[in-house]
């Protein structure tokens, strides 16, 4: 196989979401078993047009260069550039590798025009983002993603519930799909740190520090987790609730702690550097998803790789992360009430916490390390080019 | 001579000179193929005439914009088909008005082929806002013009907007009032 082409509105420096890291971690790994990528993406200020970055041949592309209307035409604009400023790039592809519907313009336009086979990755839905099709800009780009799995030869999701969601969403055959989920690069734990002066950055020597990491968003479940929060401390006063990242709630729930009279029990710290972020992960005591809505669930996966025990709402990929009083704890979504009890059996038993976070630890490196997933996804590639060449377009 | 001729509609005038211009650069031995978008896809082939509606999956549009770059992926596909699956040897692509045009920029860059742009009338002409929208549509517009290798406007007053409005060189700017100066110039301009 020579080249893999990756289309990616997001890649390092320009970190968005998640999706630069995972575009960044498993072009890289598959440069390492020789497979020649190009990622092509968009432009950043300062990041040189092409250069290659771990044997990944990096080509970003113009994104502002008319004016648009609103995000939807702005979106297809730089696909049209990805097409035009990168076509030169692009000749000898065996395969394009798509993600999400951000990238579906281009992908589909040099399906057709090279005659390649695409491949897609579906991160998440419009529908299930929003819980539902509401409006136009929605039902737009839910017709896009229908139309971009339409075109993929094949569809990588990141769990057995995104695997159900595009299936229901998209009418999608079963066969179509590979389940293949994200990687992490674990946490070093050999690396030294200053626990206490990392601790004492967040929370006084006595309080157990409970972790939230994720967007401030209804869909993370910010709310059950301060609502959770709020409820355990009318048990007990030796606990810390620290909540990394921002949204939308993050002024309201900031209020509501400040209106109970407990704000002196949250730290909101916005966002936080990666570094600063694992030697909180090592200096937590429990940390706490309590998402509504998750396809995935990867920061899950980044405690338990800092062997800290977990406790996830039983929804989405969190629920296929997490093995019930195993690996971790599982609670009924949009519950705060059941939740507050489930944190306090883990930080009032330490035993447990240990072993929780210990077997977490083993599932990591067991089954998501970006190593594992680059074989996986060579597979679906292998598969995918062995189809083509009996295909009437490789003749051509 | 194989010409590929990419429109938004294939009704009303546009539709009109469409169909009447490809049965005049037929006679002068030209194969053409029209790609237009439609609710089914279908290919018909009527001698030197090919009529390809290429279906489109996306019915939601939120503005026009979208609908013309949504385009692009759309007549691709139907050029692509009829290159490899028909034999088309296109030498030329063809565009009527903006909305297609730039589905002919990006299929020069893909196909190397050289692009004729027809315009009806510019963003200037049409309308006095300058709202995002606007200005979107006459940056596309501009596109189109700079790419085009010919353009082929359709009254004075667009000749006019095009080279002044839009900053693009009288030379490569041809009035066409009717069909038969369209053909006549096409013929001229590109040998056929």
């Amino acid at each position: 196989m020579k080249i893999l082409q990756f289309l990616s509105w997001e890649y390092p420096p320009r970190i968005v979401g998640g999706l630069a890291r995972h575009v960044y971690w498993l072009s890289r790994e598959l440069a390492r078993r020789g497979i020649d990528v190009i990622v092509v993406t968009l432009d950043y200020p300062g990041a040189p047009r092409v250069e290659y970055v771990n044997g990944v041949r990096i080509v970003r592309v113009r994104s502002y260069v008319l004016p648009s209307p609103d995000f939807i035409s702005w979106v297809h604009q730089f696909n049209m550039w990805m097409i035009k400023d990168a076509l030169n790039e692009l000749h000898d592809v065996s395969i394009i590798h798509a993600h999400d519907w951000l990238s579906a313009l281009s992908a589909i336009t040099l399906k057709h025009a090279l005659r390649k086979p695409l491949v897609v990755t579906m991160h998440s839905t419009e529908y299930g983002r929003r819980g539902g099709i509401f409006n136009d800009s929605q039902r737009h780009i839910h017709e896009v993603e229908w139309w971009l799995t339409y075109e993929a030869w094949r569809i990588i999701v990141c769990s057995e519930y995104m695997k159900r969601e595009v299936i229901n969403v998209f009418n999608l055959p079963s066969d179509k799909i590979d389940v293949i989920p994200n990687g992490i690069n674990p946490i070093n734990l050999s690396k030294p740190i200053d626990t206490i002066r990392i601790r004492r950055k967040y929370a006084e020597d006595w309080e157990k520090i409970v972790l939230f990491v994720g967007r401030l968003v209804h869909a993370k479940g910010i709310h059950i987790f301060v609502e959770a929060g709020i409820d355990l401390l009318k048990r007990r006063d030796d606990v810390k609730f620290v909540v990394v990242g921002d949204g939308v709630l993050r002024e309201d729930m900031m209020r509501i702690v400040s209106e109970r009279g407990v704000s002196h029990k949250f730290f909101f710290t916005g966002f936080i550097s990666d570094n600063d972020l694992n030697d909180l992960y090592r200096v937590c005591d429990v940390t706490v998803f309590p998402s509504l809505y998750e396809p995935f669930g990867i920061v899950a996966l980044e405690a338990m790789s800092a062997a800290k025990p977990v406790i996830v709402s039983d929804v989405g990929g969190l629920s296929n992360l997490v093995v019930d009083g195993f690996n971790g704890l599982k609670t009924p979504p949009n519950n705060p009430y059941i939740l507050s009890r489930v944190i306090e059996k883990v930080i009032s038993d330490p035993g447990f916490a240990e072993y929780l976070g210990r077997n977490g630890f083993h599932h990591v490196y067991k089954n998501y390390t970006w190593d594992k997933i680059a074989d996986m996804t060579l597979k679906t590639y292998s598969r995918v080019m062995e189809e083509y060449k009996k295909s009437s377009w490789y003749a051509k | 001579m194989n010409i590929a001729v990419l429109t938004h509609e294939y009704n009303g005038g546009i539709g009109w000179w469409v169909k009447n211009e490809a049965e005049k650069l037929a006679q002068h031995g030209v194969k053409i193929a029209i790609i237009y978008p439609s609710e089914y896809e279908n290919i018909t082939i009527d001698g030197n005439i090919t009529i390809y509606s290429v279906s489109t999956i996306v019915k939601t549009y939120l503005n026009i914009v979208v609908r013309a770059l949504i385009l692009i992926s759309d007549f691709t596909r139907a050029f692509s088909r009829l290159v490899y699956d028909y034999g088309f040897n296109f030498n030329l692509i063809y565009t009527h008005e903006w909305i297609a045009g730039i589905s002919g920029v990006v299929l020069k860059s893909i196909f190397n082929k050289p692009l004729i742009a027809s315009i009806y009338s510019t963003e200037y002409m049409r309308s006095s806002e300058v709202g995002l929208l606007q200005l979107s549509i006459r940056g596309y517009e501009k596109q189109v013009f700079e790419e085009a290798n010919l353009i082929l406007a359709k009254s004075r007053n667009t000749l006019l907007s095009i080279s002044s409005d839009y900053g693009i060189g009288k030379e490569k700017i041809v009035e066409a009032l009717n069909i038969d100066e369209a053909v006549e110039t096409v013929i001229k301009v590109f040998n056929i």
